[in-house]
């Protein structure tokens, strides 16, 4: 399960990304279904490229504690 | 009409005027929870000891000659991740139930209700830690549609939906971060409150992502949903982004009308992506109001998938402890979507959180020239539980994050959400947004009053 990203390419796979930042966590794949969180991983990184893709100036401000 | 079906103005009526005692009235309600909720599965905990003390109280006073509450005798009850001093609060999950220490006292809204004189019945049920759209879950079994037992509720505050459309009380408390409140609103027929991010207290709630997360009511009418609203406004110092407002009582404006409103429908994202009914739901209310405008709100497909990547991220931080130390004992979706959102990097985040600020300022430019926004809530009528998939324009695509298409980009930037029932061929229930600019949950209600003064929108004591 390979993956290329508008981000660049990469020779990582999905799920070896993913293993990788869970162990940071003390976690790993196995602590779930590894299909279902792939899966999920996946979705989620289809929708940061939808995001990443979008031009926005650097000047932008973050919203981590967002004010209506 | 019984007692325990009437509007809450009526229930206030009976109780101020001594027609019906509190106590004998909560009896009843008790007893129809009881007799109702094995069908629909709505109720985690029935709180009897509790809600008779109070109504006994209220009796009491009421014999002393003393003034009641704006809501007298009105039951309600609460998405089970609200807390309620005594009980373990579960977000729905089996950890909390076991583990979590009882709250010691009841959360903000909860007080502010029972300072009203309202009467709290019993929890409810909802999707584990609020992390679906469907009102399923693992542990406790799915919440069922009123409607229809073997169809969803939506979720996550399935129970909270279901409670209020199967008449088991006029008022519950849910929560919504990324549709929760609106999508079992539309399933179940019923009026739903998404006020702006910060209006309302969610001090003594269990968080899912707090950068999100509202609470807000669910019930049969618009009227009864302003008063239960009116009553739980006011800033809380105990939630650090509580707003600093001043209560700003809706009731009383309900029927200005819509004379003077500039209303627009919502095209582009939320004309596609749904089945051709959900549009019919639309069109009907559009027409209803004489709206001929459309407004395309920019980026809302990118704004739901920003909405997507912090939901996985904060949601996943939260539980970090919990998935190392019992990932088992979690649904099995859930965890998977934490541990998904687990693996996030930092960068994607801040990226969505950098979109959402661009985001912001276009869509509340739109509200120099509109001041309500239709839309519509859910891309389809409530589907059957275990429901995986659904198929919208030709393509089958996963049910459960497609159920918050509509909702999402709207949540995302903290707007006010009130969302109609629309019934029409027979089938069940649709939902519109009525969706406005920060604080102003007043003109909100004022359409949806108007729409179901016009018979346009039906709820369940209309």
């Amino acid at each position: 399960m390979s993956r290329e990203t508008k981000q660049g390419s990469n020779n990582l796979s999905v799920e070896q990304i993913a293993e990788a930042a869970l162990a940071l966590h003390g976690l790993s794949l196995s602590m779930g279904g590894r299909d279902g969180i792939l899966l999920s991983f996946s979705a989620l990184a289809d929708a940061a490229a939808q995001v990443i893709e979008f031009d926005l100036a650097d000047e932008i401000e973050p919203a981590p504690i967002f004010k209506a | 009409m019984s007692a325990v079906l009437s509007p809450v103005t009526s229930i206030v009526s009976d109780m101020v005027s001594g027609r019906t005692s509190t106590s004998a009235h909560i009896t009843a309600v008790l007893e129809n929870i009881k007799a109702v909720n094995p069908r629909v599965n709505a109720f985690t905990d029935i709180l009897d000891e509790r809600a008779l003390a109070v109504a006994a109280g209220i009796d009491r006073r009421k014999a002393a000659g003393q003034k009641l509450g704006a809501l007298a005798g009105v039951p309600f009850a609460v998405k089970n991740m609200i807390d309620v001093a005594g009980l373990r609060t579960r977000a729905g999950s089996k950890i909390n139930s076991e583990e979590r220490a009882p709250a010691k006292r009841d959360a903000t809204l909860v007080r502010r209700l029972e300072a009203a004189d309202a009467i709290l019945v019993g929890t409810l049920n909802m999707g584990e830690y609020a992390y679906d759209f469907t009102g399923e879950n693992a542990h406790y079994g799915p919440s069922r549609n009123p409607h229809a037992l073997d169809h969803m509720t939506g979720g996550s505050s399935g129970g909270s939906g279901a409670a209020v459309a199967a008449g088991m009380v006029p008022i519950s408390l849910g929560s919504d971060t990324n549709g929760s409140i609106r999508i079992p609103s539309t399933f179940c027929g019923i009026f739903g409150l998404k006020p702006t991010y910060g209006r309302l207290s969610r001090f003594g709630s269990f968080p899912f992502v707090s950068s999100l997360d509202v609470l807000g009511p669910i019930a049969r009418s618009v009227d009864d949903l302003a008063l239960c609203y009116d009553v739980m406004q006011g800033s809380d110092q105990e939630d650090p982004v509580s707003c600093c407002r001043d209560v700003e009582p809706t009731s009383r404006l309900l029927d200005r009308g819509v004379e003077g409103l500039r209303i627009a429908t919502a095209v582009g994202h939320f004309s596609r992506n749904s089945e051709p009914e959900v549009l019919q739901a639309v069109g009907r209310v559009a027409q209803s109001l004489d709206v001929r405008r459309q407004i395309e709100i920019p980026e809302a497909q990118r704004a739901r998938a920003a909405a997507q990547v912090i939901s996985a991220a904060e949601g996943a931080a939260l539980h970090l402890d919990r998935l190392r130390a019992q990932a088992n004992n979690y649904d099995p979706i859930v965890r998977d979507r934490l541990l998904a959102g687990a693996a996030t990097p930092a960068a994607w985040v801040i990226k969505a959180q950098q979109f959402r600020r661009w985001y912001k300022d276009q869509v509340l430019q739109l509200f120099k020239s509109v001041d309500v926004i239709l839309a519509p809530a859910t891309p389809c009528r409530a589907p059957k539980i275990g429901q995986q998939v659904l198929d919208i324009e030709g393509e089958t695509v996963p049910l459960r994050p497609a159920l918050g298409i509509f909702t999402q980009p709207i949540s995302f930037i903290g707007l006010p959400v009130v969302t109609v029932p629309i019934w029409i061929d027979g089938g069940l229930p649709l939902g519109v947004q009525i969706i406005t600019a920060p604080w102003r949950e007043d003109l909100g209600l004022r359409v949806a009053s108007y729409l179901e003064r016009a018979g346009t929108c039906k709820g369940l004591s209309s």
